[in-house]
C-alpha cells in the first residue's frame, strides 16, 4: 500500500469516525437535555431518578414543616445527630459518631463526626449544632421564627444545648427520657448549615444547605425540584446521580407517568390502581412501613363506658374484618394494640377481643344487671369527614361501627366533622365514642403510647382521648422513659400493652399501608420508620 | 530489482516500477501513459472513496434509524396494548365492584334467585360481555349468566363455590386476577355483595376469557394485531385475519421468546405471519402473585422498512454507477491537462541532460508547470553562457601559467620585467603592453614594453618605451589607487582619452598594480586597438592575479641582489649580541648569590617556626600538671583543717592511748592504700554504700547512714569493713562517725599528696624530653645514638599536637646509629607533624623500625616508618613533596620548607627518604645507613649550606655552565 492510499484510507476513517461521534454526541446531547427536564419520554439519563409525588415541599427549612413530602426532602439534604438504622427503628451514629447519657438521664454528650462539611463548604462541628437547635429552643435567637412547629411538641424537654468542644455537644433535659436518643433522629433536628441560614434568613427553606446524601440544586415551586448527589458524603455517595421530585397531583396521571417510564417512583398509589399495578409485569409495588394507628377511642370518664365490661362487649362487637377490606380497600392490616407489628416493643396481648356478637350481648346483659348499662341510652360517635392518612374513608368506618353496635343493642348518634372540629371537639371530651388515629414521628413506642399516659389529659390539649387514666400504665410509661436498657423498655411496654388490652381504652382498628410503585429495574428503596423513603442506596439495574 | 536510469524515472520523481520495460518505447508515451494512469486512478478513488463511505454512512444511518423506529414504535405499541389489556381488566374488577355494590342486587339476594336472575338479565345491557357467577354468602350459587352471548366462548370457565376466589369474596376480599383454566387464560373479578353496615350477602363473579374476541377489541383500540397467549400453550390466539377475513390460526410463540418472557423480560423479535414478516413486541402477562401466566405480543408489518430498504439499495447503486463515470471522465480530463506538459518538460530535460542546450521546451502557461518549463530556459541560458565562459577563462589561465613558468626561470630584475611583459602581451593579446617599476624614490620607471604594429609582429624596445612614456600618468594613478583600471572605450573616458590617445592607445586598456607585501611595486598595463575585443572585468582581474605573481617575481630578483649586501650585516649585529649575552650572564650570577642569601634566612625562619610550636606545645604539657597541682594545693588547706577537727574530736572522746593508736595506725594504713586506688564509679559507691549500710546496721553501730556514705566515697571495700568494726565497736558510741569522717579526710590528703606528685614528675619528664631533643648537652657531630629515644623524646614533645591521635609503636631491635641528634630530631619531628595534619587530629600514627640493607652494595642500614591513616597524597602531588617551598597546607599552615629540609637532613646522613600514599595509608621511610662513611659517594664531605642552596634552585632551567663556581656532583648525593 502507497503512502498516499495510506493517508487516504485514515482519512477516510478519520471521517467514519466523526460522523459515528456526532451521532453519538447528538443522542448525548437530547438525552442531556431530556434528563434536565425529567419529563421526556423515552431517552431518559439512566443515572437520574424521577419521583412522582402528589404534592410538592412546602418548605425545605426541616424546623418549619410537619408535613410528609417536605419530610422527605429534609432527610435527603440533611443529616441528623442520630439516624435509624436502614429499614428499622433502631438508633444509629449520624453526625455523631457516639453519645452518653449520665446517671441522671438528663445530661445527654454527642461526639460529633470529624471531617464533615456541608454542602457550601463550611465545616460541621458543634457551633452548628448547637444553631441548629438553639434556633429552635430560644425565641431570642436571631434565626427563631415563630412558625417553628415541632419543637414545642417534641423538644420542650430540652432546657439546654452547649458546645464542649468543637466536636462535642452536651444537651440538658429536664427530665430522664429514654426516648430522646430517637427524637434526635427526626427531622426538625436537622443540622444545618449557619452560614447558609445567616446568608439567607427567611429564604433559608428555598436554599437548604446541609451534610446529607443529596445536594439541594433547583426548586420550581409545583414543579419539580432538583437534588444532585453529594460525592463526597460520609456515608458513602449515593449510586444515582440526580433526583427529581416532580408534582403530579392526579394519581392516575402519576401512574400513567410512571407506566410510560417518564417517572422511576410513584408515590401514594390509589386503592382501586393496586390492582393494576399488581398485575402489571414492569412495576412493582412496594409497601410502605405500617407506622400509625386508627383506632375507636372510648371516653372512659363517661356514664356506661367507666364499666371495662362495657368497652369489652364494644370490642367484641365491632367486626374489623370487612372494615378493612372494604372501608380501607385492602391496604391496611386489622389492628391488635396501640403499636404497629412493625414498631419495636411491639407485643401481642392475650387479651384480643375477636368479633363475637353474641359475647358481646352477653357482656352487655350482664353490666345492664350490675346496672351500669341502658339498652336505650344513646352514644355520641365522633369521626371526622375528611379522610386521613390513617382512615381513609372515616365515615364508612363510622357507620360500620354504627351497624356493628347496634347489632349487639347499643344506639350510637354519628357526629362527622372535618378533621380540625372533630380534633377540637375530641380533645375537650365531648364524644361517648370517637375515631381517630397516630402517625409515629421518631420510631418509638412512647410516641404512641403517649394517647395513652394518664398525664396527657388536660382538656382542650388532650392526646389520650380515651382519657384513661390508669395508673399503673402511666407509671409504666413513664418508667420506661426514664430507662435507657432496650430490653428492659421492651419489657415494660408489654406490660402496658397487656394492660390496655384487658382494659380496651380503645378498640384497635387498623394500621394502613401507603403503597409506593416503582420500576422494576429500581431497586435499593429504603423506607424509614415515619414513612419516607430514602434513596441513598437506589441504584438503576440495567435489564 | 537493479535500479531504473534517470530517464525511467516519472515526472513526479518516484522509481519506476516496470524499469525492465523496452526503453525505445519512446520515452514520452511511456512517462504519458505511466503518469496519466496514476493521477486518473488516484482521481477517482479520490472522488469515490469518500463518496462511497458517506453513502455507506449514509444508508446505515437511515436503515437503523428506521429499524430503530420501527423497535420503538412496536414497543411502544406494546406498551399501549399492554395498558389497554390491564384496564380491561381493571374495568372488570370495577364491573364486579359496581354489581355487587348494587342496593337492588342486595335486596335481590335477600328476595331469592329468581329475583337475581331477573335483576341480572334487567343488568345485561350494562355488564361487560363476560360470564356473571353470583353466591350466596355461603358460597351456594345464586345465578349464573353468560353476558353477551356464544355460550360456547365461556365453557368450562365457571367456578364453584369451593374456589379460591370464592372463598376470598366471602372474606369481603375484592380481585381482579389474571388465570389459567386448562390452557386458557382467563380475566376474574370477584367483589362480596354486601349490605349497608358491611355485612355479608353474597359473592360476584365475573370471567372472560381472553381469546380472539378479546384480541380483536384490544386491535380495534390499538390500531395493530394483537397476540395473547397462555403461558401453558405454545399457539397463541390472535386477532390476524386472512383476506377474506376469517381468522388464522393460532401463531406460534417462537421458543426464544417464550424463554424470555418466563425470565420476566420484554423483548421484540421479527416473525413471519400469514406469508407476511411481522415485528413483533412480547412481554408477560402475570397473575395477582406476580407469577407469569401468559404472554401478550404487539405485531407491526415490516412491510416499510423492507421497501425502504430496497429503495436505498437501489438509489445507492445508481448514485454509485453516476458517481463513477462522472469521476472517471473528470479524472481522464485532469489527468491530460497535467500529464502533456509535463511530458514536454520531461522530453526537455532529457535532451538538455544530453547536451543540447539549444532544445527549446514549448510549454507555455502561468501556472507552476509553466513556471518550471521558464525556469528550464533560463537555465539552458545560463548554462550555455557559463560554458563560453569557461572555455576563455581556460584559454587565459594556461597562458598565465606559461607566463610564471616563464618568468620563473630568470633571476636577473631587467630580465624578469621583459618575460613579464611578452607574457601579458601574449596573452591578453595586446596591441601595447609596459611594466614600470617603482624606485626607491617613488618614482614610476618604465622597466619594460612591447608594442604591436598591425600586420608587423610585436615590437620591443625603445620604440615601444617612447609610446609607453606616455602612459606613465595613467601607471600612477593606479599606483596610488592601488586598483586595477579598465577603460572599455578610451574614447569615452573624457579625462584620460586624450592622454591615450597621444600614446596611440584608442581601443580599450586595462592596468593592473603589482603590489608585494601590501607594497606597490610597479604598475603594468596592456591596451587593444580599436577593432579588438575590449578587455572586460574578468581580464581585468586575470591581469590584477598575473601582477600579483610577477610582483612576487620582480621582489624575488630584487631580494636577490640584496643579499649580499645584507650578510656582512649579520655578522656585525652577531657580535653585538653576544656582548649582550655575555653581560645578561653576569647579572644572572648576582640575582643566585640574592637568592642563596634568602634562602638560607628562610630555613632558619622555619626553624624557628617549629621551635615556636614546640614552645607552645611544652607549655600546654607543663601548664595542666602545674594547674593540677595548685588544685591540690588549694583543697589540701580545707582538707588539712578538717582533718584536724578529726583529731580534735578523737582526742576529745577521751580514748585509751593504746586504743587511739591502734585507730591511727590502721586509719594511715587504710587511707594509704585507699589513696593510691583509683576513684570508685557513682554506681560503685551506691553499690558499696548499701552493703555498708548493712553491715553496720549488723553491727549494731549508731548513725550508720553517715559512716556509709564517707566510707563508700572513699572506695572502701565492704569486705574491708571488720577491722574497723572491731576497732570502733562499743563505747564510746560517737567513735565510729568520727573514725569514718577521719578515714575519708586522710584519704582525701593523700590523694591531694598523690596528685601533686604526679603532676610534678610530668613536668619533670617534659623538660627532660626539652632538654635531650635539642641536645643541649652534646656536641653537635655525629654521635651513635638510639633512635627510639630521638622518637619517644619528640612524642613526648608533640603530645599535645598528638592528644587525640592513637600513636602506635611497632620497634625493632636496632643498632645505634651515628646521626646528628638534633637535626634528626626535627626529622621525626616534622613527620609527626605531617601525619598529624594529613589526619587533621583524629587517627592513628604508627612508627615501625627495624633492620634493612639497601643497594648499592648492600649497605647494612636501619629504617623508620611514620605511617598514617588520613587521606594520602594527590598522585600528581607526591612526585613535588620533597621539593622545598611545595605545601598542601593553606597558607599559614607551613613555609613549605619542612619536607625539603627532612630531605636535606636525610641527605646529610647519607640516609634515603620516601613516601608512599594512598587514601588511608601515607608511609614515610627513612632509611640511614650504620655506616655513612661507606656510603658510595663517602669521598664526598657532607654537603653544605652552599650546596644546600644549590639544590634548592635546581628548578631554575639555567644552564649550569652559567653559574658561578660550584660542583654538579652534589646531585649524586641526593638523588635515591
Amino acid at each position: 500500500m502507497s503512502p498516499g492510499v495510506r493517508r487516504l484510507a485514515a482519512a477516510v476513517a478519520a471521517v467514519a469516525a466523526a460522523l459515528g461521534a456526532g451521532c453519538d454526541s447528538v443522542d448525548a446531547v437530547l438525552g442531556g437535555g431530556a434528563a434536565a427536564e425529567g419529563h421526556r419520554l423515552g431517552t431518559r439519563d439512566p443515572a437520574t431518578l424521577v419521583i412522582g409525588r402528589p404534592l410538592d415541599a412546602i418548605s425545605l427549612d426541616p424546623a418549619r414543616v410537619t408535613d410528609n413530602e417536605s419530610a422527605e426532602i429534609a432527610f435527603q439534604v440533611y443529616d441528623t445527630l442520630v439516624q435509624w438504622e436502614p429499614g428499622t427503628a433502631t438508633v444509629t451514629p449520624g453526625l455523631a459518631t457516639s453519645w452518653s447519657v449520665d446517671p441522671s438521664g438528663e445530661v445527654w454528650t454527642f461526639e460529633l463526626r470529624r471531617g464533615v462539611r456541608f454542602h457550601d463548604g463550611t465545616r460541621f462541628d458543634a457551633d452548628a449544632v448547637v444553631f441548629s437547635l438553639e434556633r429552635q429552643r430560644d425565641p431570642s435567637h436571631p434565626f427563631h421564627r415563630p412558625d417553628f412547629q415541632y419543637w414545642p411538641n417534641v423538644y420542650r424537654n430540652i432546657e439546654q444545648v452547649e458546645k464542649l468542644d468543637d466536636y462535642t455537644v452536651r444537651i440538658t433535659i429536664e427530665r430522664p427520657y429514654a426516648p430522646f436518643a430517637a427524637n434526635m433522629a427526626m427531622f426538625p433536628v436537622s443540622i444545618v448549615s449557619p452560614a447558609a441560614v445567616t446568608e439567607y434568613g427567611d429564604a433559608y427553606g428555598e436554599h437548604p444547605v446541609g451534610t446529607g446524601p443529596w445536594i439541594f440544586e433547583r426548586w420550581e415551586r409545583g414543579e419539580h425540584l432538583i437534588l444532585r448527589r453529594n460525592p463526597a458524603y460520609w456515608g458513602g455517595a449515593p449510586a444515582m446521580e440526580r433526583l427529581v421530585f416532580t408534582t403530579i397531583q392526579d394519581p392516575r396521571q402519576r401512574l400513567v407517568a410512571l407506566e410510560s417510564g417518564a417517572i422511576d417512583i410513584a408515590a401514594s398509589i390509589l386503592p382501586e390502581e393496586l390492582q393494576f399495578v399488581d398485575l402489571h409485569p414492569g412495576l412493582v409495588l412496594h409497601e410502605s412501613t405500617a407506622n400509625n394507628v386508627s383506632y375507636l377511642a372510648i371516653n372512659t370518664t363517661r356514664g356506661p363506658l367507666r364499666d371495662v365490661g362495657v368497652r369489652r362487649a364494644i370490642a367484641h362487637a365491632i367486626n374489623k374484618e370487612p372494615i378493612v377490606q372494604l372501608a380501607f380497600q385492602g391496604l391496611a392490616t386489622p389492628a391488635e394494640g396501640p403499636l404497629p407489628p412493625r414498631q419495636w416493643g411491639y407485643h401481642r396481648p392475650r387479651a384480643r377481643h375477636a368479633y363475637d356478637p353474641a359475647e358481646a350481648r352477653r357482656l352487655l346483659a350482664d353490666a345492664q344487671a350490675r346496672g351500669v348499662f341502658a339498652p336505650e341510652a344513646e352514644l355520641v360517635l365522633y369521626a371526622p369527614s375528611t379522610p386521613r392518612p390513617y382512615l381513609p374513608g372515616p365515615d364508612r368506618v363510622a357507620r360500620a361501627i354504627q351497624a356493628n353496635l347496634a347489632d349487639v343493642g347499643i344506639r350510637t348518634r354519628l357526629v362527622l366533622q372535618p378533621f380540625g372540629d372533630h380534633l377540637v371537639s375530641v380533645r375537650n371530651g365531648q364524644h361517648d365514642l370517637c375515631l381517630l388515629g397516630w402517625v409515629g414521628d421518631n420510631g418509638d413506642p412512647d410516641n404512641f403510647l403517649q394517647q395513652l399516659d394518664p398525664r396527657n389529659t388536660t382538656l382542650g390539649s388532650a392526646v389520650n382521648v380515651a382519657f384513661y387514666g390508669d395508673g399503673e400504665v402511666g407509671g409504666l410509661i413513664v418508667r420506661a422513659q426514664e430507662t435507657e436498657d432496650p430490653l428492659e423498655r421492651a419489657r415494660l411496654y408489654a406490660r402496658v400493652q397487656e394492660r390496655v388490652a384487658e382494659d380496651v381504652p380503645w378498640v384497635p382498628l387498623a394500621h394502613t399501608q401507603v403503597p409506593l410503585a416503582a420500576r422494576d429495574d429500581i431497586s435499593g428503596i429504603i423506607l424509614n420508620p415515619t414513612g419516607q423513603v430514602l434513596y441513598r442506596a437506589v441504584r438503576r439495574s440495567p435489564r | 530489482m537493479a535500479r531504473p536510469p534517470a530517464r525511467d524515472r516519472d515526472a513526479t520523481g518516484r522509481a519506476s516500477q516496470t524499469g525492465r520495460a523496452p526503453r525505445r518505447a519512446g520515452p514520452l508515451g511511456w512517462v504519458r501513459l505511466r503518469l496519466r494512469a496514476k493521477l486518473t486512478a488516484v482521481l477517482v478513488l479520490a472522488a469515490l472513496v469518500p463518496m462511497a463511505v458517506v453513502a455507506t454512512i449514509a444508508v446505515g444511518v437511515v436503515l437503523s434509524t428506521l429499524e430503530r423506529g420501527l423497535h420503538s414504535e412496536t414497543a411502544r405499541q406494546r406498551g399501549v396494548g399492554l395498558n389497554l389489556v390491564l384496564r380491561t381488566v381493571e374495568r372488570l374488577g370495577d364491573d364486579a365492584a359496581r354489581l355487587s355494590a348494587m342496593g337492588d342486587l342486595a335486596r335481590a339476594m335477600v328476595e331469592g334467585k329468581a329475583a337475581v336472575a331477573m335483576l341480572l338479565a334487567g343488568q345485561a345491557a350494562q355488564l361487560p360481555s363476560s360470564l356473571v357467577q353470583v353466591t350466596d354468602a355461603d358460597g351456594q350459587p345464586v345465578a349464573d349468566l353468560v353476558v353477551g352471548g356464544d355460550a360456547a366462548r365461556f365453557a368450562g370457565l365457571g367456578l364453584d363455590g369451593a374456589s379460591e376466589a370464592v372463598r376470598l369474596g366471602r372474606r369481603w376480599g375484592r380481585r381482579v386476577t389474571l388465570e389459567l383454566v386448562g390452557d386458557r387464560l382467563v380475566m376474574r373479578a370477584v367483589a362480596p355483595v354486601v349490605d349497608g353496615s358491611l355485612a355479608l350477602l353474597g359473592v360476584v363473579v365475573l370471567t372472560v376469557p381472553l381469546d380472539g374476541a378479546f384480541a380483536d377489541g384490544i386491535r380495534s383500540a390499538l390500531g395493530a394485531e394483537v397476540l395473547i397467549a397462555a403461558a401453558s400453550s405454545a399457539g397463541a390466539r390472535s386477532s390476524f385475519r386472512d383476506a377474506l377475513g376469517a381468522r388464522l390460526p393460532d401463531v406460534a410463540v417462537p421458543a426464544a421468546v417464550r424463554a424470555r418472557i418466563t425470565g420476566g423480560a420484554a423483548t421484540t423479535a421479527s416473525q413471519p405471519i400469514g406469508g407476511r414478516e411481522y415485528e413483533v413486541a412480547w412481554t408477560a402477562l402475570v397473575d395477582h402473585r406476580g407469577a407469569t401466566v401468559g404472554v401478550f405480543g404487539v405485531a407491526v408489518d415490516r412491510g416499510s422498512v423492507s421497501s425502504a430498504k430496497t429503495v436505498a439499495f437501489r438509489s445507492l447503486a445508481i448514485g454509485g454507477a453516476v458517481a463513477l463515470m462522472f469521476a472517471l471522465g473528470l479524472a481522464a480530463v485532469l489527468s491530460r491537462r497535467i500529464g502533456q506538459p509535463i511530458g514536454r518538460l520531461h522530453r526537455g530535460a532529457v535532451a538538455i541532460a544530453r547536451g543540447d542546450l539549444d532544445h527549446r521546451i514549448d510549454v507555455g502557461g502561468t501556472d507552476e508547470i509553466g513556471e518550471l518549463a521558464q525556469a528550464f530556459r533560463h537555465m539552458t541560458t545560463a548554462l550555455k553562457e557559463n560554458q563560453q565562459r569557461l572555455a576563455a577563462r581556460m584559454r587565459e589561465i594556461v597562458a598565465l601559467h606559461d607566463a610564471g613558468r616563464a618568468m620563473s626561470s630568470v633571476i636577473e630584475p631587467g630580465q624578469v620585467s621583459r618575460k613579464v611583459v611578452d607574457a601579458v602581451a601574449r596573452t591578453f593579446d595586446g596591441q601595447l603592453c609596459a611594466l614600470w617599476l617603482l624606485d626607491g624614490g617613488g618614482e614610476l620607471t618604465i622597466a619594460a614594453a612591447r608594442a604591436r604594429r598591425p600586420g608587423r609582429g610585436t615590437q620591443a624596445g625603445a620604440d615601444a618605451s617612447g609610446a609607453a612614456a606616455g602612459l606613465t600618468p595613467i601607471a600612477r594613478e593606479v599606483a596610488d589607487t592601488r586598483a586595477h583600471l579598465r577603460i572599455e572605450r578610451v574614447g569615452d573616458d573624457a579625462r584620460r582619452g586624450d592622454a591615450l590617445r597621444a600614446a596611440g592607445v584608442d581601443g580599450s586598456m586595462v592596468s593592473a598594480p603589482l603590489e608585494r607585501k601590501g607594497a606597490v611595486v610597479g604598475v603594468i598595463l596592456v591596451a587593444r586597438a580599436p577593432g579588438e575585443r575590449p578587455f572586460t572585468e574578468a581580464d581585468a582581474s586575470l591581469l590584477a592575479t598575473f601582477a600579483d605573481q610577477a610582483a612576487t617575481s620582480i621582489e624575488n630578483a630584487r631580494l636577490y641582489a640584496q643579499v649580499v649586501g645584507a650578510s656582512e650585516e649579520l655578522e656585525r649585529k652577531v657580535r653585538l649580541r653576544t656582548a649582550e649575552l655575555t653581560q645578561i650572564n653576569l647579572e644572572l650570577g648576582k640575582t643566585l648569590a640574592d637568592l642563596q642569601e634568602t634562602q638560607s634566612q628562610l630555613i632558619l625562619s622555619e626553624r624557628m617556626a617549629g621551635l615556636g610550636l614546640l614552645v607552645a606545645g611544652v607549655a600546654h604539657e607543663i601548664n595542666s600538671p602545674s594547674a593540677a597541682v595548685r588544685g591540690s594545693v588549694e583543697a589540701m588547706g580545707e582538707v588539712v583543717s578538717r582533718l584536724t577537727r578529726h583529731l580534735d574530736a578523737l582526742a576529745a572522746l577521751g580514748l585509751a592511748a593504746a586504743r587511739r593508736e591502734a585507730i591511727v595506725a590502721w586509719v594511715e594504713a587504710t587511707g594509704r592504700a585507699l589513696a593510691a586506688q583509683r576513684l570508685p564509679t557513682g554506681a560503685a559507691v551506691r553499690r558499696a554504700q548499701r552493703e555498708l549500710r548493712a553491715r553496720l546496721d549488723a553491727a549494731g553501730l549508731d548513725d550508720v547512714a553517715a559512716q556509709a556514705r564517707d566510707l563508700a566515697e572513699i572506695g572502701l571495700d565492704p569486705d574491708a569493713l571488720s577491722p574497723f568494726v572491731a576497732l570502733v565497736a562499743g563505747e564510746p558510741r560517737g567513735l565510729p562517725v568520727v573514725v569514718a569522717g577521719y578515714l575519708a579526710e586522710y584519704v582525701h590528703l593523700h590523694r591531694n599528696v598523690l596528685t601533686i606528685h604526679n603532676a610534678i614528675g610530668r613536668i619533670q619528664r617534659i623538660v627532660g624530653a626539652l632538654k635531650s631533643y635539642s641536645h643541649l648537652d652534646q656536641s653537635a657531630g655525629l654521635v651513635e645514638a638510639d633512635l627510639h629515644e630521638g622518637i619517644e623524646t619528640t612524642l613526648t614533645i608533640l603530645d599535645y599536637a598528638l592528644r587525640a591521635i592513637t600513636v602506635s609503636r611497632s620497634y625493632g631491635t636496632l643498632p645505634r646509629v651515628p646521626i646528628f641528634v638534633d637535626e634528626l630530631n626535627q626529622v621525626w619531628t616534622n613527620l609527626l607533624q605531617n601525619a598529624a595534619q594529613a589526619l587533621e587530629g583524629h587517627g592513628t600514627i604508627s612508627i615501625e623500625t627495624g633492620i634493612e640493607s639497601r643497594d648499592p652494595g648492600a649497605r647494612a642500614g636501619v629504617f623508620v616508618r611514620v605511617i598514617d591513616d588520613g587521606p594520602g597524597i594527590p598522585a600528581d602531588v607526591l612526585p613535588r613533596i620533597f621539593q622545598p617551598f611545595f605545601t598542601t597546607k593553606s597558607k599559614g599552615e607551613g613555609s613549605g620548607l619542612g619536607l625539603g629540609i627532612v630531605k636535606r637532613i636525610i641527605d646529610k646522613h647519607r640516609g634515603e627518604i620516601s613516601c608512599e600514599s594512598r587514601p588511608g595509608r601515607t608511609c614515610f621511610t627513612v632509611w640511614l645507613p650504620q655506616d655513612p662513611a661507606a656510603a658510595p659517594v663517602a669521598a664526598v664531605p657532607p654537603p653544605t649550606e652552599a650546596e644546600l642552596s644549590a639544590e634548592l634552585t635546581g628548578e631554575m632551567t639555567i644552564e649550569r655552565s652559567l653559574l658561578p663556581a660550584s660542583d654538579a656532583g652534589d646531585r649524586g648525593g641526593g638523588a635515591a
